[in-house]
């Protein structure tokens, strides 16, 4: 939809891609859906078809965040006409909208999702690496619908955690001995005088330490700067930074106009009303501005600094520039911005600047305020105390067998989904009928299951449990943790070809005491494994997640006739 | 005294706001600059344009790493600049906006589509200003943003919005950009002229009043420098192989990126210190070769690489185009009238007795007035059309009084005491002065007796600081051009102070703007409580008088 990505006259070349979809983005529960007259409103009970009798008697508390789509559930559900489709919607739809008057915001249905979803537009999706998934929402969250937070500052390069308390002084930069290059921007190392012997005494009163590029072989006595220690050189640049002619002038002007905002403001929030005139464009009480402001003009003008060289690098800079022959005699922008007080054109007056720090982030689902990831606090550590991405929770769907893609041509391309619970998986799919261009597209084996996620399968690589190849009433292929199935597409019209895809996971999960009705029963692995319960059934509840995602199959070409 | 200052200096930092910094951003259609109020200059200055790596990538220097184009890509860059990453096309992130976001552009999008990727846009570019850059929570910080008078709406909504909705932070103020830079010259007072990426705009300040009324714009500024300069590269500058520096080829329409155009324009041009006066029918061909004659500057070589012969090849840059290629900004038409034109056509619309201190007090600021010289030259054309152009006979008077605000010239050496009383005369013999008083006989006398007044006092004041000590009348360019706006911003945000204040719980969707509070406040009755209802001083009258007088112009 957003031509963002393709500059004029040129197309992109178009690779196959799996994305999910963050409905954050997408358009949202089309406003027609959401506005249905409540006459449906008859509190059916929503739990209709479930699929699976052993699932039936687990969880018959769990409503509707982990009801079936009852028209995903089977290949038969596609062939109801499309207005016993719509009841079913309507009726899944009321129900919600009860436990949304009761339970506040919970998760969608996968009526709700299918509604919000149906389409190829890619926009909003993202590659599963980049998604999380909230478990007390039971949805997808993309960077965009979590709100970051800063979880501590550190130095890339030296790794040191800076206290929060120190890092605005330091104006979020290093200040211990990590520099950069003005020219190539790579870390500085701080060398010492060639250990000859002679040479040490003599130029230990100037100091013998420099700082040196191992990139681009930039040295910091080309522009004559030495330290006598080779320690501490961060505080020796900061002060000769914080000493330049702008600071100073910017202090002066600070002083200056506060004086002349003070003249104008007896009382005080006068200034902020000043500007808020001047916002209104007309020249409103000019007359009472005018004279104060000339009072206040008397105790002005006599602050100003002014440092002659910055007048007199101008006439140099022109004539230096005149006479250049090459491109690299001057600095590039981004050289120029680094070192934002002169913005010099001259490589010659480029100075090292110090890192600038990082910070770990946690992120928190914007509706339900969990955390989504947490890393832990020390810049060493890798680690993270929270972890819910999308990749150890959501089924990987990836494209294992693509034909070329010919308009009116079947081709049939295998899609591998992988879990990554330790929990077997069910998965059923619906294509969504409402993309445009509607492509035709034939799942075979829309509903199967995955075998879980085993540590141990990670060596043993091409266990088959079904021979690929044949597509039967069973799946395509089946691996360790993985299923395959196979899907035909005729690409109803050339260009790229790319299909929404609606999922529905269903896994087993451990209940949470947040999640249902407030119940007696502790679910705690450790408690329920004493009781007489078999574990499994008691602490386990089937979980079940619609999402959409958008699978991109490349280029269509036309037909050769 | 300096005990006492110090005391209040205090009371006056400690106010209910606390010693809180406020984020100051400035957001131009190429550059964003971002940083805290109270420091002197931006924490960082981003481009929009395609990273240094990615441009030497796109020319082809290193043509194994074609990859990491787009902006320079960071943990939070999102799935879609990094699919444009993978790809082989570069992405070129020139324009945030345009000034004609209302409308359906070249592209074909329409209006709703260019919002929504000026959305997308600027959430990602402010989300990488917290956290990549600023390293600061957005929630916890008020924001300032430095505008230009003529930005559309539905920019600042949009900008509004994502520091609302997206980052959620307590308040964003919107500060006219103009004002703000003239504070950094310690004046309120001058002609200020941003020369920007998109248009240039000349406003006259009064007392602290930007004068919308009198706004003059351009399209001749950065973008129109580099169309022509495009225009130059493609005509007069071929392309020679390395292997057989005979062979020629016209530059590629491919490689004429706005960010290699950016980096032509940036590292190797400059504004000719030498005018050139042209016959009135003079081809542009013609003049082109008069340009190449009277050149004294060297050609450039820049190594490229052509993609479809697969060679490398050398763009030579001859000196006459590196001088001459902002010749186009003097040379007005109908269409886009040259630099020199809105500015003396503002201070022809000014009020008369206001025309010479605007003229001794301009201040070119604006990424476009980076290149080097330009200032210089501007001073030299204004005085030449002044006096040579009929067009600004009226105004031929003021010829030895202009000025440039940050100008060390020989006079502000000798701390001008000798100016000021030349000054005063002629500004009270301006022989435009009855004319342009006008109906509101009121305004005129509230007007023009200030300033006289406030300028006796301030000859006084010269002469005694004179002899005391020789002061600095100006501060020289300790600031630059393109970051005066933000330095502003920031000086004002350290004192507390800023445009008026949306907070996030208002927030609707709307922001205040001129254009719009002047509708409000169009009816006289409505005119006194429109934009200050704080305001109990006895200007009812002048209020009424001076919006009539806003709109008789």
């Amino acid at each position: 939809m957003l031509a963002l990505n393709a500059p004029p006259g040129q197309a992109p070349v178009i690779q196959p891609f799996v994305h999910y979809r963050c409905l954050c983005s997408s358009p949202g529960p089309s406003a027609t859906a959401s506005r249905t007259p409540s006459t449906t409103r008859t509190a059916t009970p929503t739990r209709t078809t479930h699929r699976d009798d052993k699932d039936m008697d687990i969880d018959p508390t769990i409503t509707p965040t982990t009801t079936t789509d009852p028209t995903a559930s089977s290949p038969a559900a596609d062939l109801v006409p499309a207005t016993a489709a719509l009841t079913l919607h309507q009726q899944h739809h009321s129900h919600h909208q009860h436990e949304q008057d009761s339970a506040g915001e919970r998760s969608k249905t996968p009526a709700e999702v299918y509604d919000s979803g149906n389409n190829s537009d890619p926009h909003g999706s993202h590659s599963l690496s980049r998604l999380y998934f909230c478990d007390s929402c039971d949805e997808i969250r993309c960077p965009k619908c979590a709100q970051d937070e800063i979880v501590c500052f550190y130095c890339p390069n030296c790794l040191f955690d800076v206290p929060t308390a120190s890092v605005k002084s330091e104006k979020h930069k290093c200040s211990r001995n990590c520099f950069e290059c003005p020219i190539c921007q790579s870390t500085l190392s701080v060398v010492s005088e060639d250990p000859d012997a002679g040479m040490i005494t003599a130029v230990a009163a100037t100091g013998q330490y420099h700082l040196a590029c191992n990139v681009c072989q930039w040295n910091s006595q080309e522009i004559g700067m030495n330290f006598e220690k080779p320690t501490g050189l961060a505080v020796q640049i900061q002060k000769t930074e914080d000493s330049l002619p702008d600071v100073k002038e910017f202090d002066r002007l600070k002083d200056h106009l506060e004086k002349y905002f003070r003249v104008h403001s007896l009382k005080p929030g006068l200034p902020s009303s000043l500007l808020t005139s001047i916002q209104s464009g007309t020249l409103q009480s000019l007359r009472y501005v005018s004279t104060s402001s000339h009072k206040a003009q008397q105790s002005d003008d006599i602050a100003h600094y002014t440092p002659a060289v910055q007048v007199m690098e101008d006439t140099e800079n022109l004539e230096k520039l005149m006479s250049i022959t090459s491109l690299s005699e001057t600095t590039t922008m981004k050289q120029r911005l680094r070192q934002l007080q002169n913005q010099t054109y001259s490589t010659q007056r480029l100075q090292p600047q110090r890192i600038q720090l990082r910070i770990k982030r946690s992120r928190r689902c914007r509706s339900c305020r969990h955390i989504l990831v947490k890393p832990e606090q020390k810049s060493q550590s890798t680690g993270f105390k929270i972890n819910l991405i999308a990749l150890s929770q959501l089924p990987n769907i990836t494209i294992a067998g693509l034909q070329p893609m010919i308009v009116q041509t079947v081709s049939r391309v295998i899609l591998r989904f992988t879990n990554p619970r330790h929990e077997e998986a069910h998965v059923s799919l619906r294509y969504g009928d409402g993309a445009i261009p509607n492509h035709g597209v034939v799942i075979h084996s829309p509903s199967f299951t995955i075998s879980p996620f085993n540590v141990v399968w990670e060596y043993e690589v091409g266990t088959m449990v079904t021979a690929p190849g044949a597509v039967q009433e069973d799946v395509y292929e089946r691996t360790a943790n993985s299923t395959s199935i196979a899907l035909d597409i005729t690409p109803a019209a050339a260009g790229e070809v790319k299909i929404p895809l609606l999922v529905t996971f269903t896994f087993k999960s451990h209940k949470l005491q947040s999640d249902t009705e407030p119940s007696a029963l502790p679910t705690q692995l450790v408690v329920s494994g004493s009781k007489d319960h078999p574990p499994p059934e008691v602490e386990l509840i089937d979980k079940t997640v619609a999402f959409w995602t958008v699978i991109g199959f490349g280029e269509a070409l036309p037909t050769f006739s | 005294m300096t005990a006492i200052s110090r005391i209040q200096d205090l009371s006056f930092k400690t106010s209910i706001y606390g010693i809180e910094e406020r984020i100051v951003l400035d957001i131009g259609s190429c550059y964003l600059k971002c940083g805290f109020s109270g420091e002197a200059r931006p924490r960082h200055f981003l481009s929009m344009f395609l990273s240094e790596e990615a441009l030497d990538d796109y020319l082809g220097l290193n043509p194994v790493h074609r990859q990491h184009l787009g902006h320079e890509c960071g943990e939070i860059c999102n799935e879609r600049t990094t699919e444009t990453c993978r790809g082989n096309n570069p992405l070129e992130y020139a324009e945030l906006y345009e000034l004609d976001m209302m409308r359906r552009n070249s592209r074909g999008q329409t209006e709703h589509e260019r919002l929504q990727i000026l959305e997308e846009r600027l959430s990602e570019y402010l989300y990488e200003v917290y956290f990549k850059y600023l390293l600061t929570d957005p929630k916890q910080r008020k924001v300032i943003i430095c505008e230009s008078p003529l930005a559309p709406i539905a920019l600042k909504q949009t900008i509004a919005k994502v520091l609302f909705d997206k980052l959620q932070v307590p308040s964003v103020s919107f500060t006219p950009s103009h004002l703000l830079a003239l504070l950094t010259t310690g004046t309120a007072t001058g002609l200020v002229i941003d020369c920007g990426h998109l248009e240039t705009s000349v406003l006259p300040i009064y007392s602290s009043r930007p004068m919308t009324p009198f706004i003059r714009t351009t399209p001749r500024a950065g973008k129109f420098l580099s169309t022509h300069l495009k225009q130059l590269l493609r005509d007069k500058c071929p392309i020679s192989l390395v292997e057989n520096p005979t062979d020629l080829r016209i530059i590629p329409e491919g490689m004429l990126t706005s960010a290699f155009l950016e980096t032509i324009k940036t590292r190797l041009l400059f504004a000719s210190p030498l005018i050139i006066n042209a016959r009135d029918n003079i081809n542009e061909d013609e003049m082109n070769n008069n340009y190449r004659d009277v050149s004294t500057s060297t050609e450039v070589h820049v190594d490229v690489w052509l993609e479809e012969e697969e060679a490398r090849g050398i763009l030579a840059i001859p000196g006459w185009i590196r001088e001459r290629a902002s010749e186009c900004l003097f040379n007005g038409d109908e269409d886009a009238e040259s630099l020199t034109d809105v500015i003396l056509e503002s201070i022809l619309k000014a009020p008369s007795d206001l025309r010479r201190p605007l003229i001794s007090s301009m201040l070119l600021i604006g990424g476009t007035a980076q290149l080097p010289n330009l200032q210089n030259r501007l001073f030299q054309e204004i005085k030449r059309s002044l006096q040579t152009n009929p067009r600004w006979k009226q105004l031929s008077g003021l010829a030895d009084s202009v000025r440039f605000l940050d100008d060390l010239t020989t006079g502000d050496k000798s701390a001008a005491p000798s100016r000021s009383p030349s000054h005063q005369s002629v500004m009270d013999l301006d022989p435009a002065a009855t004319s342009f008083v006008g109906s509101p006989t009121l305004g005129g006398s509230s007007m023009s007796l200030d300033p006289s007044s406030a300028a006796s006092r301030e000859k006084d004041r010269r002469a005694k600081k004179s002899q005391a000590k020789k002061a600095y009348q100006s501060s020289g360019k300790v600031f630059m051009p393109n970051c005066r706006a933000w330095i502003g911003g920031s000086l004002v945000g350290s004192l507390k102070s800023s445009g008026p204040e949306i907070l996030r719980v208002n927030f609707n969707g709307t922001v205040p703007d001129w254009s719009t509070a002047g509708l409000t406040g169009a009816s006289p009755l409505s005119g006194g409580a429109g934009g200050n209802s704080q305001h109990q001083d006895p200007t009812a009258a002048t209020a009424l008088v001076a919006s009539a007088l806003a709109y008789s112009y």
